[in-house]
């Protein structure tokens, strides 16, 4: 059975990219382009073993660390990955490190470091 | 030179100016009853015209006032109510009776220590005036008007001076340290605004690079020896990005956290500021 792959970012150009790369690698993704879309389909988004979420979605939009809580409230039981170009010294990427049990990785990443993120799903 | 000198000037200069002017104004109501003393009220009417042309050049000049010119007509304010209180002085001795003089100069030159421009020369400049005119009108006092004067002058007026000239170089001191605080805070201000336009910059930046280093990875798996060559040049790119980022990383320690708990726009950002 394949791994499934939440991939929450608003630039569509990253998010069909990072689908298009983990579904090479064997992986059922389920890409959602706001908290919106991504609270809109609760089931295939909590099958998922894997998150890997944009912490800014835009303008006074909810952002990642929103949908961290939703999925943590909704018993999201995966490994969840903040993926960020932002700063570590803006404020929401500042409370994103220090969240328990999430990883928070700096754009731009390299592909092999994306794909062990998937790796280390597969030995769990 | 700048703004907040100019200003100061100003009010230092305007300060002075209607300082002396009511004081002056106190003064003649006793003084005119005084035995009549040649250049008493011919001074009285020159420091009157003094002041009130002084404050009419500094409210002409409000806008943009110059430190210099600002300087120069409190060291005139300075030097008309110098004039009028050593004629003042002149008629108290008139009255062949015990008198204590130079009690204007005394307050003067206290009053010039606080209200003072920030130039050196016009502080020190005021209070030399006051305290040196009355060491000269001392010594030419005649010595039976001497006899009349409360004891110890001129030691009490010089020790004003003195004290004066204490209280003018604390005061310039404290507001040097004012004027650099300004500045340091108006440098890191800056800074910060520039540490903010390359972290946001930076920050647009890295989606894209991630985007781009994906694409590239994907042509590679398309097994077409083209398109694996171009990838090759695309990473050689995004390395050569990469280089840039880590320069710009080096502005993120000075930029300070901004505030909210929803999304934020980083172009959006740029674009109130006026960056491209």
């Amino acid at each position: 059975m394949p791994i499934g792959v939440i991939v929450l970012d608003d630039d569509p150009d990253l998010r069909d990219s990072l689908v298009d790369v983990y579904s090479l690698a064997g992986c059922a993704c389920f890409a959602a382009a706001s908290y919106a879309e991504l609270t809109a389909l609760p089931q295939e988004a909590l099958a998922a073993r894997l998150a890997i979420l944009d912490i800014n979605l835009g303008a006074e939009a909810p952002s990642g660390l929103d949908a961290f809580r939703w999925l943590r409230e909704k018993g999201f039981g995966g490994a969840i990955v903040f993926l960020t170009g932002h700063a570590r010294s803006e404020r929401l990427v500042d409370e994103a490190t220090r969240l328990n049990s999430v990883r928070l990785l700096q754009k731009p990443m390299s592909i092999q470091a994306l794909l062990e993120l998937l790796e280390s799903r597969v030995k769990t | 030179m700048n703004d907040l000198a100019e200003h100061r000037a100003l009010r230092a200069a305007a300060s002075a100016a209607l300082l002396a002017l009511i004081g002056t104004l106190l003064d003649w109501t006793n003084w005119r009853h005084l035995p009549r003393v040649p250049g008493l009220f011919e001074s009285f009417i020159v420091a009157i015209v003094v002041y009130l042309g002084a404050l009419a050049v500094l409210y002409a000049r409000r806008e943009r006032p110059p430190e210099q010119l600002a300087a120069v007509l409190f060291l005139c304010v300075v030097a008309a109510a110098s004039l009028f209180s050593w004629f003042g002085d002149q008629g108290l001795a008139a009255r062949n009776a015990y008198f204590v003089p130079f009690e204007n100069n005394k307050v003067a030159a206290l009053a010039i220590a606080l209200v003072a421009p920030r130039s050196l020369w016009a502080g020190f400049g005021g209070i030399a005036i006051f305290v040196g005119s009355a060491l000269i009108h001392f010594v030419l006092f005649p010595p039976g008007v001497r006899a009349l004067m409360a004891f110890h002058e001129p030691v009490t007026t010089s020790i004003y001076g003195l004290f004066a000239i204490a209280l003018l170089v604390v005061r310039l001191r404290s507001l040097a340290s004012h004027e650099e605080l300004v500045r340091i805070r108006a440098e890191r201000a800056l800074l910060d605004q520039n540490a903010r336009i390359f972290l946001a910059i930076r920050d647009l930046a890295n989606t894209p690079m991630q985007t781009i280093s994906l694409v590239a990875y994907l042509m590679r798996t398309q097994k077409d020896a083209d398109l694996a060559q171009l990838a090759s040049r695309v990473e050689r790119s995004l390395g050569k990005l990469r280089e840039l980022n880590d320069l710009i990383e080096k502005a993120r320690a000075a930029a300070q956290p901004h505030g909210g708990g929803t999304s934020f726009d980083a172009l959006a950002w740029l674009r109130r500021r006026g960056a491209p």
